[in-house]
């Protein structure tokens, strides 16, 4: 099968490709990133590591809708794709008054150009049918005061994922909502406060695999997270307003 | 993880921060380099600044698989590289005990095997590597370019900057299997008549009670060498894992020596030729993840030296009379004899003579007298102590057993440290 991984130098798309490998299935990967460098040195990093497995890497700039539209179509026309996982993203500074610019920068990179790709990716895929996996995150399920941009772009690509699951209801595609709490990768790097409890890569890689692999709808990872967002979004707004998360 | 330990757990936490990129990593005063903490004591802790973490520069780079010759970044575990390694048909020609040291701390510490006498230590297999110093300058240093700060940085503690990447000549073999064979020994003169008449096995090693009477020391001697034919990958091992930290350490005398006498009289019968996989020999604690919490929060010392072959049963003995008179017992107690091979590092570890490595529990002062007392006699038979094992050496003692100190100090960035470095080397 062929997986395609767009945000192909993140920590937990490496693992997620990395567990792939070794779960037998995959014998093509394709990475797309927006730094031709980063993505190389990953790709040639992971051919060293599974010389049985053909890697390509591609540099994208996510700034061109069209261009990310017309180079997944070109790559789906050269080697169909089966498994997808849109992994890339940017987690702007808690605790901060954005300006325009930075509302405009992350909405783009956060939820357009995911849009952009999912719909390209289900279109393509769509006849063979395959399986989609689009990471989240717990942060969109209820604004908090720490990270509400971030939390809404997560949103927007949430409730386009659950229309496009509507769409695809019962076909041979599934489209699966990752939602990690937060997890020991360099996204953390810039907070000022290391959460204590981030989940390990390898595992909430693990994790994803399985969900995508499974056509699950909605993946918690790690699965406490569902059950804290549940009882998050339960609280009356007074006792909620008074919670410095 | 936002704080680190050493593998030993007996010399407190360090406050970690994750270099992602090698170079922008900004060396401030006062870094210390942090790989896997494999190491025992407090050579990659630093409880003033914390430190910088190399986990993320865990790139291959390169591998020529018709030279052998592997490049990556400092971040990769032994254990990573093997695997890569045994599939194209080479392994690591010196691997230590642990897969889990990672390519920098391997270099740092220039760590030995279980085959110094053929292949000397890891220093002897760099072909290149690269170095960036505080100042911003970035090195390739090799054996013929920049041969001094390249010989000051095998060995060199992390004191030199950060590796940003090693170039490694690897070893031909054609399994991942090894021929084992291991036989009894039931005093110490039996054990250099094996280790002198096996040293065509590429691997020796021995096992050592060290809860008997010096004069009646027993253990068994191990050899082996690599499989002429057979699979070139092994299926990942299943690791136990120890599911917490008991209250006090359960690695006390009585428990000790009911194990030793079980270990000795089970190894006393093996005594036919055995197939294994590599990990298997090269690397058995790993088998149990987090092994080392068996000693209890107050955790462990590991005291490993080696004496000049002149001084090698005298120095020997009384250490081990040393030992036992104290009860001081140690189910992993490792003994090998280190060959002729001069590393290229300047504070390398190994001599020609015997080695001995034991793990004691840490129960505090006694503990720490029993080891000033160890350097003594290490020191007078003209040894050294273990830069990588050691948390407590006194630097009068410690650095008189490494001539060539003032060479590695020389290159030293000023602005790497480390506790180790202030503490015995009193920088």
């Amino acid at each position: 099968m062929h997986l395609v991984v767009i945000g192909g130098t993140s920590a937990i798309a490496i693992e997620v490709v990395q567990y792939a490998i070794e779960q037998g299935q995959v014998t093509r990967v394709t990475l797309i990133g927006r730094n031709d460098s980063k993505v190389n040195d990953v790709r040639a990093d992971l051919e060293i590591r599974h010389d049985d497995i053909r890697f390509s890497a591609l540099s994208i700039d996510f700034s061109d809708g069209e261009e990310l539209n017309s180079k997944l179509c070109d790559l789906a026309e050269t080697h169909p794709i089966d498994l997808a996982l849109v992994a890339h993203g940017v987690l702007p500074a808690p605790h901060r008054v954005a300006s325009p610019s930075d509302i405009s920068a992350t909405v783009h990179v956060n939820a357009t150009t995911h849009l952009i790709c999912l719909d390209a990716l289900t279109t393509l895929m769509s006849d063979r049918g395959g399986r989609i996996a689009v990471i989240t995150s717990v942060a969109g399920v209820i604004g908090r005061q720490s990270n509400y941009l971030y939390g809404a772009t997560k949103s927007i690509v949430s409730t386009y994922v659950q229309g496009l699951q509507h769409r695809f209801y019962q076909t041979s595609m599934s489209i699966t909502d990752i939602r990690p709490g937060p997890v020991e990768t360099p996204m953390l790097d810039n907070l000022a406060e290391r959460p204590r409890n981030a989940a390990c890569p390898k595992q909430v890689a693990k994790e994803i695999y399985k969900g995508m692999m499974s056509g699950r709808r909605v993946l918690y990872t790690p699965g406490r997270w569902r059950l804290i967002m549940t009882v998050l979004k339960c609280l009356p707004w007074p006792l909620y307003g008074k919670l410095r998360i | 993880m936002n704080k680190v330990t050493s593998w030993g757990r007996a010399h407190g936490e360090s406050v970690n921060r994750y270099i992602n990129v090698t170079g922008e990593a900004n060396l401030d005063y006062g870094a210390t380099i942090f790989g896997n903490g494999r190491s025992y004591g407090d050579l990659c802790l630093n409880k003033n600044e914390g430190v910088l973490n190399t986990a993320r520069l865990n790139n291959f780079i390169d591998f020529d698989k018709n030279k052998g010759q592997i490049t990556c970044g400092p971040g990769v575990t032994l254990g990573e590289i093997q695997a890569v390694a045994f599939k194209a048909g080479w392994c690591l020609p010196v691997t230590p005990g642990t897969q889990f040291a990672t390519l920098g701390g391997a270099i740092a510490n220039d760590v030995h095997g279980k085959n110094h006498h053929r292949k000397g230590c890891f220093g002897c297999h760099v072909l290149a590597l690269g170095l960036l110093r505080s100042s911003g300058e970035q090195y390739v240093l090799e054996p013929r370019s920049n041969s001094e700060l390249f010989r000051a940085t095998i060995g060199g503690l992390g004191l030199t900057g950060l590796i940003t990447w090693a170039s490694l000549q690897l070893m031909p073999v054609k399994s991942t299997k090894l021929v084992t064979q291991t036989t009894p020994f039931h005093n110490l003169h039996q054990f250099f008549e094996l280790s002198n008449e096996n040293k065509s096995w590429e691997y020796t090693v021995a096992w050592l009670d060290i809860t008997r009477p010096p004069a009646k020391t027993r253990g068994l001697f191990s050899k082996a060498v690599h499989m002429d034919s057979g699979p070139t990958t092994e299926p990942s091992r299943n690791r136990l894992r120890a599911p917490l930290t008991p209250p006090i350490s359960l690695v006390r005398p009585l428990s000790i020596s009911l194990f030793n006498e079980a270990y000795f009289r089970i190894g006393s019968h093996k005594r036919d030729r055995m197939v294994v996989p590599y990990d298997n020999f090269f690397y058995p604690l790993d088998a149990i993840e987090g092994w080392n919490k068996m000693y209890g929060p107050k955790g462990f010392y590991q005291y490993q030296y080696v004496v000049p072959k002149i001084n090698a049963v005298s120095a020997t003995l009384e250490i081990l009379s040393r030992l036992y008179k104290k009860k001081a017992g140690s189910f992993l107690s490792v003994l090998k004899n280190f060959g002729d091979i001069t590393s290229p590092g300047y504070m390398s570890f190994p001599i020609a003579g015997p080695s001995l490595a034991v793990d004691v529990p840490n129960f505090g002062t006694k503990t720490l007298r029993l080891l000033d007392d160890l350097d003594i006699i290490v020191s007078e038979a003209g040894g050294r102590v273990y830069a990588a094992k050691d948390g407590r050496m006194k630097p009068e003692l410690f650095t008189k057993g490494y001539p060539d100190l003032e060479k590695l100090l020389v290159h030293r960035d000023p602005a790497m440290t480390s506790d180790f470095a202030r503490r015995a080397l009193g920088l």
